[in-house]
């Protein structure tokens, strides 16, 4: 594997440049798109497993722990579904964070799709 | 100097096809008795790395972050975790182990995903159980009331 080692990028045309740490601080570090019903993995990156703890709330276990425990922000919806659904975190810890399933104001089971940004340690 | 562990699954996801575990991992915990049973699913790309091999830490370097964590955390009650505190972790730059079967990476999960309490104290039951992915009831109606059979 080879390695480009630069500090800036810069657009040609317009001139505009951007850091090299930005993609590598900015860029998502674990992804999912998980079935909370079935287990099924449609996706995902940097994830060792998966536990379901109950209806709708599941356990995300990182492979390459995040730097702190409220270091990373997490980006989420419901995919394939229609309805008020939505995402929400508990128990972040540096190494998983419980991503739990809602559809309106009760637990439930659904397609998970998250990014989680931040620092890795 | 070691290639850090997200680098090294970022060329392994690129090169491996993901792999579905047959096992699944059904436990509870010993320390939350009203709980019901939780599933521990492996991850397929996790479970490809696993497979192929130099890729993944020795679990030994993830205990032994889990327990400096563990220490700091119980030794500044209320405080936010962070590696920085602790002089960062191990695991991320520690050389990668060759290729697992499928049940040696079910051992590896356990030990890294699961509570401690649930795996490492000898108790008068087992606390988990390694089942094959179908023996996991496909109907949830009254999910948050399973418990582990006897």
């Amino acid at each position: 594997m080879s390695t480009l080692e630069t500090s800036n990028f810069k657009d040609r045309d317009s001139g505009r440049s951007v850091p090299a740490i930005y993609p590598v601080d900015g860029s998502a570090k674990a992804r999912c798109v998980y079935r909370q019903d079935t287990g099924v993995t449609f996706a995902s990156f940097n994830i060792s497993s998966f536990v379901d703890v109950a209806v709708g709330q599941t356990t995300t276990n990182f492979a390459s722990a995040f730097q702190a425990a409220y270091g990373y922000a997490l980006g989420a919806g419901s995919k394939g579904s229609s309805g008020i659904r939505f995402i929400s975190s508990i128990n972040d810890t540096t190494n998983s964070t419980d991503l739990l399933g809602w559809n309106s104001n009760a637990a439930a089971d659904i397609i998970i799709s998250a990014v989680l940004v931040g620092d890795l340690a | 100097m070691t290639t850090h562990l997200f680098d090294r699954l970022v060329a392994s996801k690129s090169r491996l096809t993901p792999v579905q575990s047959q096992y699944r991992v059904v436990f509870e915990n010993p320390d939350d008795p009203e709980a019901c049973a939780a599933i521990l699913v492996p991850d397929p790309n996790w479970l490809a790395a696993a497979l192929a091999g130099g890729v993944l830490p020795p679990i030994a370097a993830y205990l032994r972050d889990q327990a400096k964590m563990a220490k700091w955390i119980a030794e500044h009650p209320g405080r936010s975790f962070s590696w920085s505190e602790v002089g960062g972790a191990e695991h991320p730059y520690a050389d990668p182990i060759g290729p697992m079967s499928e049940e040696e990476a079910i051992e590896y999960l356990i030990k890294k995903d699961l509570p401690q309490q649930v795996w490492a104290v000898e108790r008068n039951r087992p606390y988990f159980k390694i089942v094959r992915a179908e023996m996991v009831p496909a109907d949830r109606s009254y999910r948050n009331a399973w418990r582990l059979a006897a």
